[in-house]
């Protein structure tokens, strides 16, 4: 055996936990082997000393803190911990309560949306296409109401979509047509009678009552039943214009 | 609950004992192991054994309570040699302090090893849980601390010199 071999065995010895000076071979190559022998007695030494090691108790003072520790830390921080908690959920739920109208509540300065037309209310295409030019062929009395409203309030005042209670009682796509219909009717007004100087305005740029007039005719032929004519027409883009170089850059 | 601290409160005090070597510090590391123990009951996993899972937390709070040592000026050591080793109650408390202080000197990853091994009894495998390492991590510590202990047991003339005393009788 060489020593490489006896530290090797030594420890698979001490690692199934037998007594490595009680092995033959073991034995056998320290007998010859001053360096080797002396690393056997040497861990002999070792686990005999281990085994004197008084077993460490702790003293009885410790146990009784320890005992009085174990009873008391644990409920008392748990004792402050909930409160705590309680509290912060208390504040969070008071800022979200003081908070969330503002955050859900609808702009006053945005746009009301026009209401959307409904694909499935069936829709006399005659009928639609004379009402739209004709504002007193409503039949409901609210919607009557409703549309003298809108369109009695003239010019110099802005037009209103119709109120969310007027749509629920009426059918929404007639609503929904007579508002557009107003609306372009307005537009054309304006464009007539305005008296912005529209004149003055440098080669490519176009009155912004055109271009809202544009969008409204594109609402109106998404009506059912409404057909599209020239007045109805979107001008073309300007980037277009620009890009083709019909307008000075 | 009780009863479970005194079931382990002398198993995890022998473990921070020697790793510390200091009654007051082996102490305040076990009570921390052992409220920390109570608090970590919930996320212990049942499928694993306990006992190595309570002795990693030993080893860790006596790894803390080392390294915040490691800031306090050690205090000054008296070195006295082992005279003989006569077979008597001082010889051997004389040798077990040798061995305790042989301890003191190595890694604190071997001494950890070592005693969870040879002292608690522990497994490779447990040990390897218990210190989260692979389990010939484990298995090398241990082989490190036995030879770390041996050279220094050596150096501290602990080691009977019987070859020579049988050499000197034969001749």
């Amino acid at each position: 055996m060489k020593c490489d071999e006896f530290q090797a065995r030594l420890h698979d010895l001490l690692d199934q936990r037998l007594a490595p000076e009680d092995d033959d071979a073991l034995r056998s190559h320290a007998n010859n082997c001053d360096h080797c022998d002396h690393v056997l007695q040497a861990q002999e030494r070792l686990f005999y000393g281990l085994a004197q090691f008084p077993a460490p108790t702790p003293s009885g003072e410790f146990a009784e803190r320890l005992a009085a520790s174990v009873v008391t830390t644990p409920r008392s921080r748990r004792s402050l911990a909930r409160p705590l908690m309680i509290l912060a959920l208390g504040l969070a739920a008071a800022v979200a309560i003081a908070f969330l109208p503002r955050f859900s509540a609808t702009p006053t300065n945005v746009a009301k949306l026009p209401p959307t037309a409904s694909p499935d209310a069936p829709v006399n295409a005659a009928n639609e296409l004379a009402s739209s030019t004709n504002h007193s062929a409503a039949n409901d009395a609210s919607l009557e109401s409703e549309t003298a409203r809108a369109i009695g309030n003239g010019q110099n005042e802005a037009s209103q979509p119709p109120s969310d209670a007027a749509l629920a009682a009426s059918a929404s796509n007639e609503v929904y047509r007579l508002w557009i219909s107003e609306m372009a009717t307005r537009m054309q007004t304006l464009s007539v009678d305005s008296t912005s100087p529209v004149e003055e305005l440098a080669s490519g740029f176009r009155p912004v009552a055109n271009s809202i007039s544009g969008a409204i005719g594109a609402l109106r032929r998404t009506l059912p039943g409404i057909r599209p004519h020239e007045s109805d027409a979107a001008e073309p883009p300007q980037a277009g214009l620009w890009r083709d170089g019909l307008l000075p850059v | 609950m009780q009863q479970l601290v005194e079931r382990f409160r002398n198993q995890v005090f022998g473990l921070c004992f020697r790793m510390l070597g200091q009654r007051q510090d082996a102490e305040d590391a076990t009570q921390e192991t052992l409220l920390r123990m109570l608090r970590s009951l919930g996320r212990w996993d049942p499928a694993r054994d306990f006992e190595p899972w309570l002795l990693a937390i030993a080893g860790n709070r006596c790894r803390t309570a080392l390294a915040s040592r490691m800031n306090r000026p050690k205090p000054q050591e008296i070195i006295e040699p082992v005279a003989d080793h006569r077979d008597n109650d001082h010889q051997r408390a004389l040798l077990a302090e040798e061995v305790a202080r042989a301890l003191d000197r190595i890694r604190d990853e071997y001494r950890q090893a070592f005693l969870l091994f040879h002292e608690q009894q522990l497994s490779y495998q447990e040990i390897a849980a218990a210190l989260d390492c692979p389990v010939g991590t484990a298995k090398t510590w241990v082989h490190r601390a036995r030879q770390g202990l041996i050279a220094q047991l050596s150096q501290r003339g602990v080691v009977e010199e019987r070859r020579n005393e049988v050499r000197r009788v034969s001749s």
